[in-house]
Formats: structure tokens, C-alpha cells, sequence
């Protein structure tokens, strides 16, 4: 039982890390419609500037991961602006498949220039000591952290989709864009603001997921596709939702894991998966599309 | 008809520019070199080896070692007149790419397919070796079959004798205790785990089972929670560099570290996880390496040639190992009798009974059904995130 109760505690642990990824996805697609496949992309790149920052220029972490969120914000509105702003209203389809191209370019890229001797160990900003204990499981201070940034990030995504203007304007744009924009909003300065915001989120995700995950060129991807799943199970327009799938994928992981292998664990959650998608496509706590006929 | 005559114009000229070109580009030498790979002047060696790809980081060093050494000895004139002429082309780790490569190198013809690394090469090149009577010496794989092929010479003994030793010599010099391994799910893997319960009933421990693992796992805590639960105090740690690296991660951060020590091999001492890895298991850490670590004596000579020679590359067990077998293929040169034969090499071979081949390995013997010339490696502990020699490791028999 104290076992059990380890790999679950373990489980929210980490995933409070993937629901940190999926936040982004959903983040964007709430406010643009698009899925965005490049997040685990912009959050490595994210994390390569603070590390490169930081070691290049002799500077505290800190100032590193500064700079980097300032740069990820630049950059986000830069690859809007050259790879997503370009014929725009050339479907959703296109524009998710234009992401994964981002993702595979920013991943070259980064390979190109810094992957060198990775992977590289990544200082958490939170320390390695242990926090507490939890059945036989230990809390790290790292751990604390990610989840009260988790909590942070949470909250503020909620106050400003709940209570101002932009993020109501965000949800109009994601439904009926259409009409946002015969109101007059301005739609691509939206979507401009939703991907610097995006990045400079990934980037967060990636300064916490590299002390774990060691920071190198392809770091994200055994998350990826968890964190996908957890949007999935959550929901792909619902923010609470992907806490919850993300949590629940993570204790689902774990726990299978600790009692059968590693291989067994990404069965069951691609099963849980496909059964999200074949019998409640729309999340457990995402709204379903309703077209008037 | 205009439109066709100047198409066969320009056909005529590829092929002509072609056929000038490649005229030009073939080696001078190509006149003088025989059917076996040698000339009075040089000698042809060839290698298929993953540069670039996802295990180029750790196997472009041994080939950047042995080149170092084979320039060092070509300005000095070559061995007995001979210059080395060791030809390395890129696999990326593929094994259509590596076919290519074998078929590329036998047509020129070379003396002998030489190094290598990892284990998706060999069983591309054995059939080549074969049908081309050659000899394949020295690949840095964990190929079985490597063991049992007649015309194939190794210093790099399988992993599942490395283990075997290591987990007896451990235990006879820091005590018994019980021993939990972390092995790759690969084929062939039960092999590895007869030879470590052998070596824990040599030293008189206690096997408490093993966990096989893919090496791109998200978490690893799961994994660690179990080892926490059976309290080894031996851990065996056989994956990847950055695998082992965040199992070591995450072995911290539940506070689970084995009490005496991780066991673990070359890729534990290299720097891809001494960087992400290294300082969290300072003294805690035993590895197998084939040389002796960078840092101790006898690596100075090496050491010299690959900073004047291949600067960039970093300086490990791999490289070192990669300039140890350069060393190793030199000296049999040396001690070759004129003419020059794959038949005369091997022989000369053979008759090795401890030899003294490069400072950077045990004494080499190659008389015995494996071919495999070292009977023993060496004992490193990780210190500061290096690597110091702590004595030798005697392989199962």
C-alpha cells in the first residue's frame, strides 16, 4: 500500500509537468483554434537560451531563464509572423500542419547549434533537497515548486479567460473568428499576442521539465505525447481540464509502471487514448462542436 | 531533332566530364595496391561507423582516436615503410548506409575492415568480410556472433562478460551484498544477466532480480520507487548515457542511491553522462572501461597525438580505446613478416601470448576460440566527474 501510494504521489508529480505542457496547447487553441504540435519544440528551445545565456555570460539562472521568456516572446511573435500569419485562412488543417513543420525546424536548429555533449544537466531553481516524504516516496523542493507555478499559471490563465475583455475576445476568435473580426477585433493581433505568450509559457514548461528530463535536443519527447494525451483526456478547449488529464495520466503511468514495466504503461494510456477519442472526442470536460444544420 | 541532338550532346558530355572526374579522383596509388589492400607504401584499412546519428557522439571519438595514431605513425615514416591509409565513412547508424559502405571499402579493396562501432555494423560486414576473405579487426560491438567468427579479432569483449566480471571483482573487493540490475530490453539480454548471477555467486552476494527498460521513458521514478523498496546494495546500470543520467537523477531525488555502489559500463564513463550525471555520484560509482581512464599515465602518449592531430575530439574511454586499437593494429604491423599477407598478419597475430600492445590495455593475447585479445579491463571509479583507475577487471573465462 505505502507503495502504492508512493507511485501515486509520483504521479502527480509528474503529471503536473505534462498538464504544464498541455497548458500551452490548450492555452493556444482556446484563444486561436489551432493545435499547436510545436510547444515541446519551443520549450526546448526555451530552455537551450537560459542554459546558453547563463553559461555564456557567466549570470545567474535566474537572469538566464529572464532572458530566455523575453527572447521566447520575440521569437513567438516571429514565427507567427513568418510561418503561421502568411495566407492564414488557408484552414485549420494547414495551420496545424504548418506547427509540426515549426516543431521540426526549431528541433534542427537546436540540434545544429548546441547539441554538442548533451545532455547537459540542467540546475533546478528550486534545489534537489528533499521536501518531504510521502509513504516511501520523497517530495523534492522541485517538485513544490513546479506545482505552485503550475497553480500560478492556472490561476492567471483562468482570471484573464473569466474576467477581462482580451480573453473573452480570445474565446470569441477561437469559436466564430468570422465574426470577431467583422466586429472589428483585431484578430491576427490576437493570434500574434496568443503565440508570444505561448512561447514565453513553453518556455516556463521547458526551465522545469530540463532538470528532470536533462536538457537536450530531444528532452520533450517521451512528454509529448503524454501531454497530448492529457489534453486529449481533459479536453481540448477546457483549461481545468488538462490538469485533471494530466494528473491522471501521470498516476496511471506510474502506477503501471511500478507494477508492471515502463512498456505496459504506454499501452494502457494510449488504449485510455483512443477510447477519449472514439466514445468522448471531446474531452471529459470539453465542450462538443454543435453546428446549426 | 535539334532539341534531341542536344540532348545526346549534353549526355555525352556528362558522361565524358563523369568518366574524366572519376579518372581523376581515384587514388594514386590504386596502381600499386594488390588484391589484399597493401602496396609497398601503404596499407588500406576501411571502417563503416556511425559519425553523425544518435550514437555518433560516443563513436566518432574512437574513430577520431585511432586516425590520430595513424597520422602520428604516417609522419614518422609508417611502419616498415608502409603509411596506415584508414579510410572512415559515415553510417549514421543505418544499416543500408553501412552495406553501402562495406561493398564501397571491399571494392577498393582493403586489408582488413577495421573498428567500428555499436552492433547494427557487424552483422552488415561479416558477410562482405567473408565473401571477400578479409579480416575484421577490432569493432567496438556487443555482437555475440562477433565471438564465433573466424576471420574477426576483438579487444572489446562482450557486455555480458564485462558485467560478469565487474559485478565478481566488485563485490571480492568492496564485500557481498545483494545486486539489482537495469538492463536495455534488447535481444540477447538474457546472456548478460547469467554472466552478473554468476559473478554475485562468485562473490558470494545475492541476486534480487532485474528490470528490463525502454530508454526513452518519461519517468523513471516508478522504477526507482521498486529499487528503493529492495534496498540493493549494488545497483547494475546498463542503458543508454542519458538513461542512465536521469535514472541517476532520479535515484537522488528519492533519496535511493544504492549504499555501496552503482556498477556501470564505458557508457557511464563517458562524458555524455559525466556532464548530466557525473556529479551526483561522486564515489559512488564503479565502471568497466576497455583503456585506462584519461587522467592516469599511461595515457599520456595517446593523449599527445589526439591534441596534435584531432584536437576537437574529446578526450574518453572511447577515444582512447579508438587510439589503443591503432596502437594494437600498428604493432602487429611491426612484428609482421615481409611479405605483407592478411595470412602473415593473422598468423603474426595468433602468436601474441600476452603482448604488451599499447600502454592503454591489459597485456593481449588472441590464441584462444573467441579471438578476443583482452582477457582483462580496467576498474574505474567516478571521482569529481572523472573517471580514476581503481585496479583491473578479470573477465569470465
Amino acid at each position: 500500500m505505502a507503495l502504492f501510494l508512493s507511485a501515486v504521489i509520483s504521479g502527480i508529480a509528474s503529471g503536473v509537468l505534462l498538464a504544464l505542457l498541455g497548458f500551452g496547447v490548450v492555452l493556444l487553441y482556446k484563444a486561436t483554434g489551432v493545435a499547436n504540435f510545436a510547444q515541446g519544440a519551443l520549450g526546448t528551445l526555451g530552455a537551450f537560451i537560459a542554459f546558453k545565456t547563463s553559461v555564456r555570460f557567466d549570470l545567474p539562472l535566474l537572469a538566464g531563464i529572464a532572458f530566455a521568456i523575453v527572447a521566447m516572446l520575440v521569437l513567438g511573435g516571429l514565427f507567427y509572423w513568418l510561418i503561421l500569419r502568411p495566407q492564414d485562412d488557408s484552414g485549420r488543417l494547414n495551420l496545424v500542419i504548418r506547427t509540426l513543420g515549426l516543431e521540426m525546424l526549431i528541433l534542427a536548429v537546436v540540434e545544429h547549434l548546441w547539441s554538442a555533449g548533451q545532455p547537459f544537466s540542467f540546475p533546478s531553481i528550486f534545489g534537489r533537497a528533499i521536501a518531504f516524504s510521502m509513504g516511501s516516496a520523497t517530495v523534492t523542493w522541485a517538485t513544490v515548486g513546479i506545482i505552485g507555478i503550475a497553480i500560478l499559471m492556472a490561476t492567471l490563465a483562468w482570471l484573464v479567460f473569466r474576467f477581462t475583455d482580451i480573453g473573452l475576445m480570445f474565446i470569441g476568435m477561437s469559436e466564430k473568428a468570422e465574426i470577431v473580426q467583422m466586429l472589428g477585433i483585431p484578430t491576427r493581433r490576437l493570434t500574434l499576442m496568443a503565440w508570444m505568450v505561448t512561447a514565453a509559457v513553453a518556455t516556463v514548461v521547458g526551465v522545469l521539465l530540463a532538470p528532470q528530463a536533462l536538457l537536450s535536443s530531444d528532452m520533450m519527447e517521451p512528454y509529448l505525447l503524454l501531454a497530448f494525451t492529457a489534453v486529449v483526456l481533459g479536453g481540448l478547449t477546457s483549461l481545468p481540464g488538462v490538469w485533471i488529464g494530466g494528473i491522471v495520466v501521470g498516476i496511471v503511468n506510474n502506477v503501471v509502471s511500478l507494477y508492471g514495466n515502463g512498456d505496459m504503461a504506454v499501452f494502457v494510456i494510449f488504449a485510455l487514448l483512443l477510447s477519449v477519442l472514439s466514445f468522448r472526442p471531446q474531452g471529459l470536460f470539453g465542450q462538443p462542436e454543435i453546428e446549426r444544420l | 531533332m535539334t532539341h534531341l541532338g542536344n540532348c545526346l550532346r549534353q549526355a555525352l558530355a556528362a558522361t565524358l566530364t563523369t568518366t574524366v572526374l572519376a579518372g581523376a579522383s581515384a587514388p594514386a596509388y590504386a596502381q600499386d595496391i594488390n588484391m589484399e589492400g597493401v602496396g609497398k607504401d601503404r596499407v588500406l584499412l576501411g571502417t563503416s561507423t556511425p559519425l553523425t546519428g544518435p550514437v555518433g557522439p560516443p563513436c566518432k571519438p574512437v574513430s577520431d582516436g585511432s586516425l590520430a595514431w595513424f597520422q602520428h605513425i604516417n609522419d614518422q615514416g609508417g611502419i616498415k615503410g608502409r603509411k596506415v591509409d584508414n579510410t572512415v565513412l559515415d553510417d549514421a547508424y543505418k544499416a543500408p548506409e553501412a552495406l553501402a559502405n562495406g561493398r564501397q571499402l571491399a571494392a577498393k579493396p582493403v586489408f582488413a575492415f577495421f573498428a567500428g562501432c555499436g552492433t547494427l555494423q557487424p552483422p552488415v560486414l561479416m558477410p562482405i568480410a567473408k565473401q571477400n576473405n578479409m579480416l575484421y579487426l577490432f569493432p567496438s560491438a556487443g555482437n555475440p556472433e562477433l565471438m564465433t567468427t573466424p576471420f574477426v579479432y576483438s579487444l572489446w569483449p562482450l557486455y555480458s562478460d564485462q558485467f560478469g566480471g565487474l559485478v565478481s571483482t566488485t563485490l571480492g573487493k568492496y564485500g557481498a551484498g545483494t545486486v539489482f540490475s537495469i538492463l536495455p530490453d534488447v535481444p540477447g539480454i538474457e546472456e548478460t544477466i547469467t554472466r552478473i548471477k554468476e559473478g554475485i555467486t562468485a562473490g558470494k552476494g545475492k541476486y534480487l532480480g532485474e528490470e528490463r527498460i525502454t530508454q526513452r521513458e518519461a519517468d523513471y521514478t516508478p522504477l526507482v520507487l521498486k529499487i528503493k523498496a529492495l534496498k540493493p546494495d549494488y545497483l547494475i546500470v546498463h542503458t543508454t548515457a542519458p538513461a542512465t543520467a536521469k535514472i541517476v537523477n532520479a535515484l537522488q531525488a528519492q533519496d535511493a542511491m544504492p549504499p555501496k555502489y552503482l556498477l556501470g559500463a564505458a557508457t557511464m564513463a563517458s562524458p555524455a553522462f559525466l556532464t548530466a550525471g557525473g556529479t551526483l555520484i561522486n564515489n559512488k560509482a564503479l565502471v568497466v572501461i576497455p583503456v585506462v581512464p584519461a587522467d592516469d599515465a599511461r595515457a599520456k602518449t595517446c593523449l599527445d597525438v589526439m591534441k596534435k592531430y584531432t584536437p576537437d575530439t574529446p578526450v574518453d574511454s572511447f577515444s582512447l580505446y579508438g587510439c589503443a586499437i591503432a596502437q594494437v593494429f600498428t604493432a602487429i604491423l611491426a612484428d609482421t613478416p615481409e611479405p605483407l599477407t592478411r595470412a602473415s598478419f593473422e598468423k603474426t597475430m595468433m602468436s601474441w601470448k600476452g603482448k604488451k600492445a599499447t600502454e592503454l590495455m591489459q597485456p593481449i593475447t588472441f590464441n584462444n576460440p573467441q579471438h578476443l585479445g583482452a582477457g582483462e579491463m580496467t576498474l574505474g571509479k567516478i571521482v569529481n566527474g572523472k573517471v580514476v583507475a581503481d585496479g583491473t577487471v578479470v573477465l569470465p573465462k
